[in-house]
C-alpha cells in the first residue's frame, strides 16, 4: 500500500538509478583488476619459478666444476706422478748399474736429470696442496691468535735455533674464528719468508696487530727486517709458482706460499696485503673475516 | 715356515720392476704378479687358468688399476669367509684422506704411499715383508 501511496519523484528515481549504474561500473572495475592482478601474480611467479631453474642450473653447474677440479687434483696427484716416479726409478737404476760404465759428463747428466724430477714432484705436491687447501671444509672455532702463532713458531723450531733470529711477539692478540690448521699454515709460511728472504745478520720478525679502526676486523702483520720488495712486485707474489728470485736462491722454494695464505686467508672472509721497502723490509698486514662476529662475542 | 707367493697386484710395468727390484732377495717366497684387478680375483678365487693356484701369504694390491680398480678388489676379497683372512696391503700413489680411510674401513691391513725416491721405496717394503714375514704370525698358506 505504501508504495501507492508514496508518489514516484523522477529525480531521486534518476539518482538511484544511476547509483546502481556507478555500482555496476566499479564492481566490473574490481574485477578487472582483480583479473589484471591475478594474471600479473601469475606472470611474476612464473619469473620466479624460471629464476629458481636458471638458479638450480647454476649450482648444478658449480658441482660439475667442481667434480671437474677434483678430478684435476687426482690427475696431478696421481697420473702425472705416476710416470714420474717410474723415470725417477729408471734415473736411480742407470746410476746403480751402469754409472761407471759412463763418463763425468754423463754421470753429471743423469744428476741433472733427477735433480729436475725432484722439482717437477715438488710442483705437484704444492699443486695438490694448493687445491686441497681451496676444497678442504673448514671446522671454524674461536682461536687464541696468539696460541696459533705459537703452534707456528714451534713448527718451526729447527729454522728458529740454526739462525739467530729475534721472535718479536706482544703477550695477547685478539681472537678471530677461523679454521685452526689454516690458520697456523698462514703464519707458518709468512714467518718462514719472514726468515728466509733475509741476509742481515741480526734478524727479527715481529708478529702483531694494528691499532683497532672504527669498527673494523683486527688487522694483524707479520714484519720483517729482510731483503723486502719492489712496489712492482708488490701484487705479483701472490701468483702461484711465482718466484723473484733464482731457482735456489734463499732456500729454494716451489713459490707456492704466499698463493695458499692469500687463499686461505680469502676462505675466511678477509684480505691481505704488502707494505715493503727494498732493502729494509717488508710487512704483511691481513684480517680474517670481517671481525663482525668476534665483536658481537666479546 | 712355507708360504705360496707374495702376490703383487700392479698394472705398471715401472712399478713392478722397482718392486721387484727393491725386494731383491729379503723374501722368504716367490713372488706372483697380477697386472689387472679381475686377474687378481681369478688368481685369488682359483678360476679361469688358476685353478691350481696357491694361495698367497701377503698381498700388495695397488689402487688405481684398469677396469676393476683396487678398492674393489679389496671389497670382494674381504666379503669372502676364506680369503677374507689373507693380509691386504693397499700400494698407491695417493694419499688422499678419503682413499686411506676407505680401504682401512674396507679392511686392509696397511696402507703404502709409493714414494718417489726409491731409496725410500726399497726402505718401506723391505720394512713391510719383514714386519708380515719375521715380526708378526700369518697363517701359513701354499695351497
Amino acid at each position: 500500500m505504501d508504495y501507492i501511496a508514496v508518489p514516484v519523484i523522477p529525480e531521486l528515481l534518476r539518482a538511484k538509478v544511476s547509483v546502481f549504474a556507478e555500482l555496476y561500473r566499479k564492481t566490473q572495475q574490481l574485477e578487472r583488476l582483480n583479473r589484471e592482478l591475478e594474471q600479473r601474480v601469475a606472470e611474476r611467479t612464473a619469473e620466479l619459478q624460471e629464476r629458481a631453474e636458471t638458479l638450480q642450473q647454476l649450482n648444478a653447474e658449480l658441482r660439475r666444476r667442481n667434480q671437474e677440479l677434483d678430478a684435476f687434483t687426482y690427475i696431478a696427484s696421481h697420473d702425472l706422478k705416476e710416470p714420474l716416479r717410474g723415470i725417477n726409478n729408471y734415473a736411480q737404476f742407470l746410476v746403480e748399474d751402469y754409472a761407471e760404465k759412463l763418463d763425468d759428463e754423463g754421470r753429471q747428466q743423469l744428476g741433472a736429470i733427477q735433480q729436475l724430477i725432484r722439482r717437477m714432484e715438488d710442483l705437484l705436491n704444492s699443486l695438490l696442496h694448493y687445491s686441497r687447501v681451496e676444497r678442504a671444509e673448514l671446522s671454524q672455532k674461536e682461536l687464541d691468535v696468539t696460541q696459533v702463532v705459537r703452534e707456528a713458531l714451534d713448527q718451526l723450531q729447527a729454522r728458529l735455533q740454526g739462525e739467530r733470529v729475534q721472535v718479536r711477539l706482544p703477550q695477547s692478540l685478539p681472537a678471530v674464528r677461523g679454521d685452526r690448521a689454516q690458520l697456523i699454515e698462514v703464519f707458518t709460511n709468512l714467518l718462514s719468508n719472514a726468515l728466509k728472504y733475509n741476509d742481515t745478520t741480526e734478524k727479527w720478525v715481529e708478529v702483531g696487530v694494528q691499532d683497532a679502526t672504527n669498527g673494523g676486523p683486527p688487522v694483524f702483520f707479520v714484519r720483517d727486517n729482510g731483503i723486502g720488495i719492489a712496489p712492482e712486485h708488490h701484487e705479483k707474489i701472490f701468483e702461484v709458482f711465482r718466484r723473484l728470485h733464482a731457482r735456489d736462491a734463499y732456500g729454494g722454494g716451489t713459490g707456492a706460499g704466499l698463493t695458499i695464505v692469500k687463499k686461505i686467508i680469502e676462505r675466511h672472509g678477509g684480505r691481505i696485503w704488502v707494505e715493503s721497502t727494498p732493502g729494509e723490509g717488508s710487512t704483511f698486514y691481513f684480517t680474517f673475516g670481517t671481525g663482525e662476529k668476534i665483536k658481537t662475542e666479546e | 715356515m712355507s708360504y705360496g707367493p707374495l702376490l703383487i697386484v700392479e698394472d705398471s710395468d715401472a712399478d713392478f720392476y722397482a718392486m721387484k727390484r727393491a725386494l731383491g732377495n729379503t723374501l722368504p717366497c716367490e713372488i706372483k704378479r697380477c697386472s689387472t684387478g679381475s686377474e687378481a680375483l681369478d688368481y685369488l678365487f682359483r678360476r679361469g687358468s688358476y685353478t691350481e693356484a696357491a694361495c698367497p701369504p701377503l698381498v700388495l694390491l695397488d689402487i688405481n688399476l684398469p677396469g676393476m680398480d683396487g678398492r674393489a678388489v679389496l671389497a670382494q676379497l674381504k666379503q669372502d669367509p676364506t680369503l677374507k683372512g689373507i693380509p691386504v696391503v693397499m700400494v698407491s700413489t695417493s694419499d688422499n684422506p678419503a682413499d686411506i680411510t676407505y680401504c682401512y674401513t674396507a679392511g686392509c691391513s696397511g696402507y703404502l704411499v709409493k714414494p718417489l725416491d726409491y731409496d725410500r721405496l726399497v726402505t718401506s717394503l723391505q720394512t713391510l715383508c719383514k714386519y708380515w714375514f719375521k715380526v708378526v704370525t700369518i697363517p701359513q698358506t701354499g695351497n
